[in-house]
């Protein structure tokens, strides 16, 4: 039986963080003195699968019935950060580190007891834990023996003999501001959770959440050096400009066009239950994400302020097109709720600004990573 | 209309859609941080604004920041119903 909290970690919240574990890995590497604004800046990008109609930033945002994934597909997003393959815990694992980016491992684990004791040992080392847990366990939420979903969390102490765990829960996207005690016992359930869903595109399906939590490695001597802000650069101009793929799908502004011509087609289409749930859900939420993705490279643009010209310039230019996207994600809904399709071409309109605008600010980055 | 009744019935919107302070509706006030309307109900009151004033909101506008306050909304409709 013991008690263990650790003081002062940052409760940290950007309303530009992708999700929810962005927002809680970014408590992590704060308390341990990194700018999340820089490290976990995700490159500028835009995908698209015309064959299933799902699109991303970096990776594709579709329904996911697993916590586990390949490498390729853990590591398309950072420069400054590797992902391993999510796996059980292993003592006798060690890394390989390097100096110019850091080490993120996801940790899977289905015996409760195991995860439980490896928690333990975090805090008990003074490192706040970043677990995944099930918002349908978690009191403090709307979500709360209503409706199942991931969602990270940072837990900072805990008192086996009172059983209570200390956490914190900043997300305020999804609604979570919260800053306590909670049982044991329920976060425990939370966190072994199979995590039912049941949506139109995908019926009924589950997502194991395993007891993942995630674990933070860095080389004693890690920098951010220049040529990793120019590598983020020049990357990001490379997708955007449609000159590689990311998992097979394609890219940037070729992406876009492929989106817009999909779209078109949507016009002489009927407006059935899976096209409604697409407006109302699938495109408000994802081209919310990706008005957030824009804002969040326009801080990781004037964060290298002190290296760099030009980027006042690009940095309005991404503001700019955050704020169309989000009107699209408006849009969408109103389309999506009022079943007037006739906002499909208000939609259309705003992406081919969307993608004038992002044509001038990939021009300018060009510029940037190449001066 | 008056200034005044398009703001009463704003706020009688407002109310309806909040999901805290809803009998102290002060039209200057942030939506989110006062009564919990997230970017999703903002949609939802504008179209319901729509109805009852038989307006078309331009969707260039369409963002939570054009309409973060009811006093913005009421700016808006009044100017839409002056044209």
């Amino acid at each position: 039986m013991g008690e263990k909290i650790i003081q002062n970690v940052p409760r940290f919240y950007e309303p530009h963080v992708s999700d929810c574990f962005h927002n809680a890995l970014s408590a992590q590497l704060l308390n341990q003195g990194l700018n999340p604004n820089i490290i976990l800046a995700d490159y500028l990008s835009f995908l698209y699968d015309n064959e299933t109609g799902f699109m991303g930033v970096n990776y594709l945002y579709k329904y996911n019935t697993s916590v586990e994934f390949t490498e390729e597909e853990m590591n398309t997003s950072f420069e400054l950060v590797f992902f391993p393959v999510p796996e059980p815990f292993n003592r006798e694992e060690k890394y390989k580190l390097s100096k110019d980016r850091l080490v993120v491992k996801m940790y899977l684990e289905n015996d409760s007891d195991h995860a439980y004791k490896r928690l333990k040992e975090l805090i008990d080392q003074n490192i706040p834990a970043v677990v995944a847990v099930d918002l349908f366990y978690m009191q403090y939420h709307k979500a709360y023996k209503k409706e199942h979903g991931l969602h990270y969390v940072v837990i900072t102490g805990y008192n086996e003999e009172e059983g209570w765990y200390e956490l914190f829960d900043k997300y305020r996207l999804s609604g979570s501001d919260f800053d306590g005690r909670l049982p044991i016992d329920e976060v425990r359930l939370a966190r072994a959770s199979d995590n039912p869903q049941n949506n139109v595109l995908m019926g009924e399906f589950t997502r194991p959440l395993q007891n993942v939590w995630s674990e933070v490695e860095i080389h004693n001597e890690f920098t951010i050096e220049k040529d990793s802000i120019i590598a983020v650069l020049e990357e990001s101009c490379k997708r955007m400009g449609s000159q590689k793929r990311v998992l097979g799908y394609q890219c940037g502004f070729d992406a876009m066009d492929a989106l817009l011509y999909d779209l078109e087609n949507k016009k002489s289409e009927q407006l059935d239950e899976r096209n409604l749930y697409l407006f109302k859900t699938y495109y408000n939420e994802t081209f919310k994400t990706i008005a957030r993705s824009r804002k969040r490279f326009k801080v990781f643009i004037n964060e290298i302020n002190v290296l760099f010209e030009l980027q006042s310039e690009i940095a309005n230019l991404l503001e700019e097109s955050s704020r169309h996207w989000d009107i699209c994600a408006n849009l969408s809904l109103k389309l999506g709720i009022t079943k007037k399709l006739l906002l499909l071409e208000d939609i259309i309109n705003q992406l081919k600004e969307i993608k004038q605008i992002e044509i001038n600010a990939v021009e300018l980055m060009n510029k940037l990573s190449r001066g | 209309m008056q200034k005044e009744e398009i703001e009463g019935k704003i706020c009688e919107l407002l109310k309806t859609r909040s999901q805290f302070n809803g009998d102290n509706i002060q039209l200057n006030c942030d939506l989110r941080d006062n009564y919990g309307i997230d970017s999703i109900a903002l949609v939802e009151l504008l179209i319901e604004i729509e109805c009852e004033f038989d307006i078309t909101v331009d969707s260039n506008l369409l963002t939570y920041e054009c309409f973060s306050t009811g006093a913005a909304i009421s700016d808006y409709v009044f100017k839409k119903l002056a044209v």
